[in-house]
């Protein structure tokens, strides 16, 4: 059976986007259980986790222009949001519970090929430590997972 | 691409098995070899009409299921490994990141949200 191709999922647009931000020199990355999968672990996510530095930003809003979606700031009733269709999978992370701010986490970063851009993506052993320290019934029923895929990097890194 | 007997008496050789033995083992006529044999290619014309237009090869389009097999055990050891090394570990996400691991990320980002959102739904 062929595998499932990465191009028929995503759309040019919501690659667009990633690879302007990358080009822009935003500073963001991918964090959460998005970020997990990207480092080989068999988790299922509905959307890619992005954290930003500062919202709203200049380099998120010329990317957003780029791809013709936008930025919703947050208000009392809705968290900052992305909307547009080439955005419609990525969710913008304002607190990850446990960790240092972005500027240390950002030495917490490996870059992940994605059609030959490197990506930011947020080291598996803090998105294990972010969702322990966040406790939350669906963080725990997924860090055993994540916690194998870490012992089987460093196995295959050692 | 055409069969070189040369070769093939060569890994004969190296056996220790005759050819008139592995013919009989492997149920093939002595006919059928020898026609191979004479054979201008062993691969379809059409193979290597693409092979040529790309200047590559026809065998690298080939895939070696003894290879996908060797490749299988150096897995399923691996695993092993880790989860006698790791007790606490469960063989089924270990043996899933191993899979996982031979993808481009890519890849591994769409399966997981192709998934995510076929379970949502």
């Amino acid at each position: 059976m062929d595998k499932p191709g990465q191009n028929d999922f995503f759309s040019k647009d919501e690659l667009k986007f990633l690879k302007e931000l990358v080009k822009l020199k935003a500073d963001f990355m991918i964090v959460g259980l998005s970020a997990a999968t990207l480092q080989g672990a068999p988790v299922v996510t509905q959307d890619i986790d992005l954290w930003f530095k500062e919202l709203p930003n200049d380099k998120l809003n010329k990317a957003l222009k780029k791809v013709g979606a936008s930025y919703i700031p947050p208000l009392i009733s809705n968290p900052p949001l992305l909307v547009g269709d080439a955005v419609k999978l990525f969710d913008l992370v304002v607190n990850m519970s446990g960790l240092e701010s972005f500027d240390k986490e950002r030495q917490n970063v490996i870059c992940v090929d994605l059609e030959g851009q490197s990506i930011p993506v947020l080291k598996l052993d803090r998105i294990i430590h972010s969702k322990t320290m966040a406790g939350r019934d669906k963080d725990k029923l997924v860090l055993p997972v994540l916690e194998d895929t870490l012992k089987v990097i460093r196995k295959k890194g050692s | 691409m055409r069969l070189s007997n040369k070769k093939f008496k060569e890994v004969l050789r190296n056996k220790g098995i005759t050819l008139k033995d592995v013919l009989q083992d492997a149920g093939v006529s002595k006919t059928a070899f020898y026609s191979l044999l004479k054979k201008e290619s062993v691969l379809p014309d059409s193979l290597q009409k693409l092979a040529q237009k790309l200047g590559v090869s026809a065998l690298s389009f080939l895939e070696d299921p003894f290879e996908i097999q060797e490749k299988t055990k150096r897995q399923l050891l691996l695993c092993q490994k880790i989860v006698q090394e790791n007790p606490q570990a469960l063989w089924e996400n270990v043996w899933h990141t191993l899979q996982l691991l031979e993808e481009p990320p890519l890849n591994r980002l769409a399966r997981s949200l192709r998934r995510g959102q076929a379970r949502s739904k």
